[in-house]
């Protein structure tokens, strides 16, 4: 039957879709971690990460896959979700295909933030704290820049960002200039975007469940938004309450991955992209897959980050940047044309 | 038109301003459900804010009072509003990508249950809206990528979806080619007329407005304005001081033609 005439047809047509989808992320997600699990500094075999897993063989891998390599893929994969999910949420709060927390700046607002914090020697809390504030003052700024100077348009929006996300690049360099220099080159590493310095999953595995949760019974009005404040007012929705949440928890959001793994880009262009390629654009899909596929990209960077030039590191933002500023620039094109 | 039927909307004495424009000074109107309105007046005089306004997504003005079946417009639930009342908005980007199907489906949302999940009669009638305004071969390609007439379309293919018992439009026509432009006003006018639908609509195209609506709200700025059943508000003298130009008429078997002079 054509599901382009007939509602059933269409509806099995969507469902078909999904399913296929979730087959795609739950293998993809296993991929991705044993790939993590294999690579390294000490490359091991499937036979030898299964069997650690199982809790067989040497204990000296049992350690490297228990204490070392779970705890950075679990990392890898919330900060990889949390990022990916900013980057729906602020692709919404801004009406804008190209907004990525890393490209508009909100990341630079937290770093300038944290950098501040740990340079002045401030426990952990107040570092995550301060890159909240820093991040939401970033988004605020972003807003209140682009209007003072004209209307909101998308293109207007996107340059005050990069202006801005510049601008936050030479606050860091500054610091960092100015910064005692024994911890310089731990500090740069961070910035650069690594999942070697922060301090555990827990935190940010938990910001990422409970953000997804709290999310998804908004995903009708934040679908609502696409087409603008207005329509979605006349659509039902509290805009207003909306669009604060929207920013507060987008800003949070960025905050954390901040603290956890520093300054990594164009993960939050990059999966909103390819879940809406893959599902369409319907936020009860997209926000839940955004977060699972995030995950898997990160760490699936993180993967290659390690073991392109073992035993050396390279910083993972550098390879999400390799991926994301193409992507990046084909959206950039298209969007101009129509 | 019918006296027993039931009032849908109803404006009283309702002052409107913007820092620039009075766009109405105790405005009183009741639109009754199963009639066609049209609004008419210059370009800047207000006919988005009034629609915007009427709409409850302005904040109320102090003076006057716009209720929506016998409750006042803010008072309304905002869900249970939208399945009562649809606005045609002018600016219609769509920011993000999303196909045309999806956008339709949107005019969907106040009806569905806390899932957000469409059921069959949803879909039905997407697809319904879809077939009306002829978007029914493009209903996979994404939204950005359609001409600005076929994006007006999907619109009021949007708001179709929606099926409320009022729409408000803000010059539905604009971009439409001539056949659709008929298309459209002939089908807004046959949903009051057959289903009881009330229409408000602001119109440039006196014709077109004398053709589909059965009363007019014209506004003649400063606050001014005049209400009145579309045969006898619309006439060249009525027209010439609305624009400031001289208007001549041609009455034919089907109504009556307006042009300039």
């Amino acid at each position: 039957m054509d599901w382009r005439k007939d509602p059933a047809a269409w509806r099995q047509n969507s469902r078909r879709r999904l399913s296929a989808t979730l087959t795609l992320t739950g293998v993809l997600c296993i991929l991705a971690c044993f790939f993590g699990l294999t690579v390294g500094g000490v490359p091991l075999s499937l036979h030898q990460v299964s069997g650690a897993l199982l809790g067989r063989g040497a204990p000296v891998i049992r350690t490297i896959i228990w204490q070392l390599r779970i705890p950075r893929i679990l990392l890898a994969f919330s900060v990889g979700g949390l990022l990916a999910l900013s980057g729906t949420l602020l692709q919404v709060l801004l009406r804008n295909s190209l907004a990525d927390p890393y490209v508009l700046g909100v990341s630079g607002g937290a770093a300038v933030a944290a950098l501040l914090s740990l340079i002045g020697g401030l426990p952990l809390y107040w570092v995550m704290g301060n890159a909240f504030l820093g991040s939401a003052a970033a988004t605020f700024l972003l807003l209140l820049l682009t209007r003072l100077t004209g209307p909101i348009t998308p293109t207007r929006l996107l340059l005050t960002g990069i202006v801005m996300a510049s601008g936050f690049g030479a606050i860091v360099t500054l610091l960092l200039a100015l910064s005692p220099d024994p911890t310089l080159h731990t500090m740069l590493f961070w910035l650069m975007g690594n999942l070697g310095y922060g301090p555990g999953a827990r935190l940010s595995l938990l910001a990422l469940v409970l953000a997804v949760v709290l999310l998804w019974p908004l995903a009708g009005p934040l679908h609502e938004l696409l087409r603008g404040v207005d329509a979605a007012q006349s659509l039902g929705v509290h805009t207003a309450r909306l669009l604060i949440g929207l920013y507060l928890v987008a800003s949070l959001v960025t905050a954390i991955a901040v603290t956890d793994a520093g300054m990594i880009g164009f993960v939050g262009l990059i999966v909103p992209h390819m879940v809406r390629f893959a599902v369409g654009a319907d936020h009860r899909r997209l926000l839940p897959l955004a977060a699972l596929w995030g995950g898997c990209l990160l760490v699936l960077a993180d993967a290659l980050a390690r073991s392109l030039v073992a035993p050396q590191e390279l910083p993972v933002g550098v390879l999400t940047a390799f991926l994301g500023i193409p992507l990046f620039l084909v959206l950039l094109a298209r969007g101009t044309r129509s | 038109m019918n006296p027993f039927a039931p009032v849908a909307l109803s404006v009283e004495g309702l002052t409107l301003e913007t820092p620039t424009v009075q766009i109405s000074e105790e405005l009183s109107f009741t639109v009754s459900a199963g009639e066609v309105w049209g609004i008419l007046g210059p370009n800047g005089i207000g006919k988005s804010t009034l629609l915007k306004t009427l709409a409850g997504l302005l904040p109320m003005p102090r003076a006057g009072s716009v209720r929506l079946f016998g409750q006042p417009i803010d008072h309304w639930p905002r869900r249970l509003r939208a399945r009562r009342i649809a606005i045609l908005l002018q600016e219609n980007d769509p920011g993000l990508p999303i196909s045309v199907h999806e956008t339709v489906l949107l005019g969907r949302h106040p009806h569905l249950g806390l899932l957000g999940q469409p059921h069959f009669e949803d879909l039905r009638k997407t697809l319904g809206a879809l077939r009306v305004t002829g978007l029914g071969p493009r209903r996979d390609s994404p939204a950005g990528s359609l001409s600005a007439g076929e994006a007006q379309r999907l619109a009021i293919a949007l708001i179709l979806a929606q099926d409320p018992d009022i729409f408000l439009l803000d010059e539905p026509t604009t971009q439409l080619d001539l056949r659709y432009q008929r298309l459209m006003l002939e089908h807004f006018a046959a949903l009051a007329h057959r289903k009881g639908k009330a229409v408000v609509m602001a119109l440039h195209d006196p014709t077109a407005a004398f053709r589909f609506t059965d009363r007019v709200l014209l506004l003649l700025g400063s606050g001014r304005y005049l209400v009145g059943a579309t045969p006898e508000a619309l006439t060249p003298p009525a027209l010439a001081s609305l624009y400031g130009t001289e208007v001549v008429s041609a009455d034919s078997r089907r109504g009556r033609v307006f042009d300039f002079f």
